[in-house]
């Protein structure tokens, strides 16, 4: 019996094929039109003003390397360490997007999620008004692959 | 070396730095069916104060994607995408001569989630959208793909694109 390959390279090598079973495993990077499509995203919290922690999300490569461009994408809050589901805790105060830092298309979930676009350097800054200081997990799912990447919990020290 | 065939074949591994590059003129499919890997826009007019734009989103050969996509599609200020308009049309922005549909109005005329029209309907997955507006008011056509998911920026439309 002669075993399917399952990856090869077609005829003429203008075409690769993975066949049914096959697998295309992506530790690197894909790049489509020259552009590196967005592996993770990075979370940088910091606190600026009273009660306020504003969360910088930047879109990174394989590599860990910052990805520039107005990238679309969906950004909100989970208690979940993975991101599974919104918060049950609504913000006291605002959450949107930080002065200058992109823009919220939309609220999906008022206070919770949102569809945003980021700035041209590829970053997205989330503000978050909240006088308990709730210790949100602040996620954003990327284009193209979709799986949600979560930040660490907010904690006190991060709040004005 | 960073991308390999696994022993016995069933698996192609880009390894960690290594890059999987879908270069103009080349075509990622899932399933038989390609990918969306740009988009063209088109301007006309029909009426006055009206400008009409057609997205026709494409494979890497430049073919039209005949699958129904969605996507989020706004008007920005700028020509890399970023923000959307600072001002806003008199009129309306709609769906044009019924080609898509919006699903979600992100931000009123400015931005919304839509999906282009089905194959069945022979129009090779267009989406038309109009603006109407006494004003004239310039800007950049955007819509970013789900596959990429960088935005993808038309020519500005201009004063002396409107009717």
């Amino acid at each position: 019996m002669v075993a399917t390959v399952k990856n090869q390279r077609e005829q003429g090598a203008d075409k690769w094929s993975i066949a049914a079973g096959g697998k295309l495993r992506l530790d690197g990077d894909l790049v489509i039109n020259g552009v590196n499509v967005p592996r993770s995203a990075s979370f940088t919290p910091a606190a600026n003003g009273s009660n306020v922690c504003e969360v910088l999300i930047a879109l990174k490569d394989s590599l860990g390397v910052a990805v520039a461009g107005v990238f679309a994408l969906d950004v909100y809050l989970s208690d979940d360490p993975a991101g599974a589901g919104l918060t049950a805790t609504t913000a006291s105060g605002a959450v949107t997007a930080a002065t200058s830092g992109g823009t919220e298309l939309n609220a999906m979930v008022a206070k919770k999620a949102f569809r945003v676009l980021t700035k041209a350097d590829g970053t997205y800054k989330l503000s978050i008004t909240d006088s308990a200081k709730t210790a949100f997990v602040v996620c954003a799912q990327l284009p193209s692959f979709g799986k949600v990447n979560a930040s660490a919990a907010l904690v006190t020290g991060n709040y004005g | 070396m960073k991308n390999y065939a696994k022993q016995g074949g069933d698996e192609w591994v880009v390894g960690p730095g290594g890059l999987l590059t879908m270069a103009p003129g080349s075509q990622l499919a899932l399933a038989d069916s390609p990918l969306p890997y740009t988009a063209s826009f088109s301007k006309s007019n029909l009426s006055a104060n009206q400008v009409i734009i057609q997205v026709a989103l494409l494979d890497g050969f430049g073919n039209p994607i005949r699958d129904v996509v969605d996507f989020d599609l706004w008007l920005s200020d700028t020509a890399d995408g970023a923000g959307v308009i600072a001002g806003t049309p008199s009129g309306t922005v709609s769906i044009a001569l019924g080609i898509g549909t919006i699903l979600k109005t992100y931000v009123s005329k400015k931005a919304f989630r839509v999906q282009n029209i089905g194959p069945d309907q022979g129009l090779d997955g267009l989406v038309g959208f109009q603006v109407n507006d006494t004003g004239k008011g310039a800007f950049y056509p955007c819509i970013a793909l789900q596959i990429g998911g960088k935005a993808v920026v038309g020519n500005q439309v201009v004063s002396g694109d409107y009717g």
